[in-house]
């Protein structure tokens, strides 16, 4: 058999990576985009609406002496808006970043936000909310990844990301990884005051308490079922080869917001949200508390107009991850109201997670001859770098506006 | 007058294939009968199940064919019938050694389908089995022609799926098999794949040729020798199926195909274990799951490759008599093929494979040029077809013929070696078997040093103990290393009776050099007392009374 193998051994190793190789793609700032798109903002309105109550006149020194704790609220201190809220938006992003020639092919695919919350009432209130954010990820098609085959401890080949030749011809490899996450929201928001005479403004500070749970999934462009499952592959050269579902968890999280800055003008806030994910998937190996922290601040130039950074140090943790992605990302948006109800806003966001390797694909595994044929081929993946430009069209209730 | 040389050569080999297949020698049997009686030779518990894990060459792996069945005829050479490969290895030989049965009892048992340890194979066998040939230009031809895929309604293919290679089988359920060698895998395959990497037998659309080449035959054998083990699903491996076996005794052998995948590609191919520590690695995750069910664990480390008749030294041979010791182009091309004297140099010189300073074979410093021996054979038929063609084949041509399109450096590997390639290679068959060492030392398990029997063959040192043994077996005539010879006055070609047709696997005689160097080491770390093969009834054929399963050496010269 091996004279016969022999023979015909005579053709370049890059034979494997010509088949399409199936490619989870994904982004980062997941859990991140949970804060800014849902969390923070609706922690921050409530407040933002609380601090900017006048304070109340102080009573009648025979009626003062009433411990304060037993006092019931004063009646303007209270979650904003009415019972019901709503949100709704249409969104389009624009990827940027060293993102391959194929990447850079126009804009990623539309989405769209929604928010409803009924307030129960003057400290608590139900949120439930949906938004998608689009992404291509940093690293995905361009550079060179080694092919690996099973049974080999090294590379057999390797491929050029960026369709070109430079792992031998045919090696070439243009993949579609524009992809959408779609993140549900469910939290219970609960305002606690802390009160002092000592309090500029109302004379109380509110804490925004959130338990929340966040249910997330994807769609990759390439997925063949159009959602978020493609072949997927750890621990390089022997892990397995396994189609899971790259972009979906969930979480359990309780966020807990507190101000640290109110002017006329501007207004800040700091959230910090022990998490953890509902069960592990994939390739994840363990499911200690993670403490992701937000820094949220805002500048209102205009009225109606936003100018808003939100620096992160988020957690994500995918199937594909091992452990968790120690994000540090950064949200830069402005944000108009173009009528009572409509709004638009733009956000720049970039992220990268600092405890992971390389960016992008890192290796591709097939099981088989044939996977590299039939695109399945499973993609190690490491650190997942993005930055986008997302612009929103909106409508809602003015008190979810995300002002 | 080529062609009578070459005719001259058929006649001899047509006769020694009659003479494997049709006859048992004219020696009578020489059965072994072990003295205590058919009992285990020394009634060590440590024998009493023996399995083997490895590629062909444990495998039982011939003249690039791999067949457990008797009464296959020759379409080559009508009346002749093709050679049982199987139950000609080292690995049955030990068994067969170790058993304390009488040799015609256990010899027979290995053919039959309900007792046999080996994943028989019935005819016409996989892959393409190398058979003396007086039709064709050259001594021997593999007699499924050039699409072995689609022979005899697509058997090899059969091999690549499961359910299908129960056609392949004699015994396509047996529960018997304890020899579990796959031709074609690597270290690191043994311990990691659950399934072939490729499921047909034709080249992957799409796919330039060497990844799938490298990994189709093994596939074809993948599913016929470990499909019994199907049960263990996602955790079959070669190591995972020996260990479910529960072994007293296993052999390991492992890690030729990781050099010569490399070898053949012409180093393109570079996804097998490369350093000592990779391999080291693999042996120590293998041997040690073996252990842990008890067995014990003898591991080999492999020859050094270029000194196997697949290499075709371009050096001239300085003597005639070289041309039984190591193989040389010269010896085969312009001694047997009939081409002109300077022919060898002047292929050597167009692919500078030349070494003026001289040169020293398996070494790393000072490597040798070869022709593969499918570059030699490619080269041979070329002059025979295309006689009044100017020059020889274009060995970096796809297909060569006048006037081909030439891909200089493309043949390399796979017609021919250069000297620094051959450094390449070298280098890779000594990190393998530094890793194997290094595994046996730190896991004080004994190693068989195969690499000393080869380099002693290799010698032509008559002081030399192998050397010694193998041209013992039938002085004068049987056993040395080299490949496709003419012996001096003789006019016939020969080969020197230690390697199969294909150049690399051994022959009967081969195996049996082998099979006695395990029992020694078996022997002497476990205190066992497994008889040596006798090498002379291996040779003639007379180890047992049944002409059908005891032939004479088909490889070797009469």
């Amino acid at each position: 058999m091996l004279g016969c193998i022999f023979r015909r051994l005579t053709v370049a190793t890059a034979a494997l990576v010509i088949g399409a190789w199936s490619l989870p793609a994904a982004a980062d700032d997941g859990t991140g985009d949970v804060f800014q798109k849902s969390i923070v903002p609706s922690a921050n309105e409530l407040i933002k609406s609380v601090m900017s109550q006048p304070k109340p006149k102080k009573q009648d020194s025979t009626i003062a002496q009433v411990p304060p704790v037993s006092q019931p609220p004063v009646p303007k201190m209270q979650l904003p808006g009415d019972r019901f809220g709503y949100m709704v938006d249409f969104s389009m992003a624009y990827p940027y970043g060293n993102i391959g020639d194929y990447g850079k092919q126009g804009w990623l695919m539309g989405g769209m936000d929604a928010l409803v919350s009924y307030k129960f009432n003057w400290s608590t209130k139900l949120v439930a909310s949906m938004f998608q954010l689009q992404h291509w990820p940093y690293g995905f098609n361009s550079g060179l990844a080694p092919v690996y085959l099973a049974g080999f401890q090294n590379p057999v080949g390797c491929a050029d990301l960026s369709g070109g030749s430079a792992c031998g011809p045919g090696t070439g490899r243009n993949i579609n990884v524009r992809t959408k996450d779609t993140f549900g929201v469910f939290m219970l928001q609960k305002m606690i005051l802390i009160k002092s005479d000592k309090i500029p403004g109302p004379g109380a500070v509110p804490i925004i308490v959130s338990p929340t749970y966040v249910a997330r999934g994807g769609q990759i462009g390439f997925a063949p079922g159009n959602n978020d499952v493609v072949p997927f592959t750890y621990n390089l050269p022997d892990g397995p080869v396994e189609n899971i579902p790259v972009r979906t968890a969930q979480y359990y999280a309780v966020a807990l917001t507190l101000p640290f800055l109110k002017t006329p003008k501007m207004f800040g806030t700091f959230t910090i949200a022990p998490q953890w994910l509902v069960h592990t998937a994939g390739a994840n190996v363990g499911n200690s508390m993670q403490l992701p922290q937000v820094i949220y601040l805002e500048y209102n130039p205009v009225p109606g107009t936003t100018l808003f950074v939100e620096p992160q140090s988020a957690r994500d943790y995918l199937p594909t991850d091992p452990y968790p992605e120690h994000l540090i990302a950064y949200f830069l948006g402005v944000s108009q109201r173009i009528s009572k109800y409509g709004f638009v806003s733009a956000v720049l966001n970039s992220g990268n997670p600092t405890n992971l390797g390389a960016d992008g694909v890192i290796g591709i595994k097939c099981l088989t001859v044939q996977q590299a044929v039939n695109n399945a081929c499973g993609l190690a993946i490491g650190g997942l770098k993005a930055t986008q430009l997302q612009l929103q069209f909106g409508i809602g209730s003015p008190n979810v506006f995300p002002l | 007058m080529r062609f009578s040389h070459v005719n001259k050569s058929l006649a001899v080999l047509a006769l020694a294939a009659l003479a494997a297949c049709g006859g048992g020698g004219g020696g009578g049997p020489a059965v072994f009968v072990p003295g205590n009686g058919g009992q285990r030779p020394d009634g060590s518990p440590i024998l009493a199940r023996i399995v083997g894990v490895g590629d062909s060459l444990t495998a039982g792996y011939q003249a690039d064919g791999f067949l457990g069945a008797t009464n296959l005829k020759n379409p080559l050479n009508p009346g002749t019938f093709v050679p049982p490969t199987q139950q000609s290895g080292w690995w049955t030989l030990l068994y067969e050694q170790a058993s304390g049965l009488p040799l015609d009892t256990i010899i027979a048992d290995m053919y039959d389908p309900a007792k046999s340890p080996l994943p028989l194979i019935t005819g016409p066998g996989l892959d393409n089995q190398i058979v003396a040939s007086p039709l064709t230009s050259v001594p021997f031809g593999q007699f499924k022609g050039a699409d072995p895929c689609t022979f005899d309604s697509s058997f090899n293919l059969a091999g690549f799926r499961l359910r299908p290679s129960a056609r392949v089988r004699i015994n396509p359920t047996a529960t018997t098999v304890r020899n579990i060698g796959v031709p074609g895998l690597t270290l690191h395959e043994a311990i990691t794949i659950h399934l072939p990497p490729t499921d047909t037998c034709k080249p992957l659309p799409g796919i330039p040729g060497l990844l799938s080449d490298v990994v189709q035959e093994e596939s074809g054998t993948y599913w016929p020798v470990l499909r019994n083990f199907v049960n263990l699903g996602g955790h079959l491996t070669e190591v995972n199926a020996a260990a479910s076996l529960r072994p007293t005794l296993a052999t390991y052998w492992l890690g030729a195909n990781d050099v010569l995948k490399y070898m053949g590609s012409g180093g393109r191919f570079v996804g097998g274990n490369r350093t000592p520590g990779q391999t080291e690695s693999d042996v120590r995750r293998a041997v040690s799951t073996l252990e842990g069910t008890g067995a014990r664990v003898v591991v080999a480390n492999l020859p050094n490759i270029v000194e196997t008749g697949y290499f075709q030294m371009v050096e001239t041979p300085k003597a005639s008599h070289d041309c039984r010791i190591r193989s040389y182009a010269f010896c085969f091309l312009v001694d047997v093929g009939g081409l002109p004297v300077n022919a060898v140099q002047q292929i050597a010189e167009k692919y500078h494979l030349n070494t003026p300073g001289g040169c020293v074979a398996a070494s790393t410093t000072k490597p040798c040029g070869y022709l593969t021996l499918p570059g030699a054979l490619i080269i041979l038929n070329y002059f025979f077809q295309y006689p009044s063609a100017s020059g020889y084949a274009d060995l970096d041509c796809a297909v060569p013929k006048p006037n081909c399109k030439s891909v200089p450096g493309s043949g390399l590997g796979a017609n021919y070696i250069t000297p620094e390639f051959a450094g390449k290679v070298q280098a890779i068959n000594n990190a393998v078997n530094e890793g194997i060492d290094d595994a046996a030392t730190a896991l004080r398990v004994p190693m068989v040093d195969v690499a000393q029997i080869f380099h002693g063959l290799a010698s032509g040192n008559p002081a030399n103990p192998y050397f010694h043994l193998a041209s013992s077996i039938r002085p004068g005539l049987c056993c040395t290393l080299g490949y496709i010879y003419e012996p001096p006055g003789t006019f016939t070609p020969a080969t020197g009776g230690i390697l199969s047709f294909d150049g690399i696997h051994p022959s009967n005689s081969g195996y049996g050099l082998i099979a006695n160097a395990f029992i020694a080491t078996i022997n002497k770390a476990y205190g066992t007392h497994i008889p040596q093969v006798d090498l002379k009834a291996v040779y003639a054929g007379t180890r047992c009374g049944n002409p059908k399963f005891c032939f004479p050496d088909p490889y070797a010269p009469h």
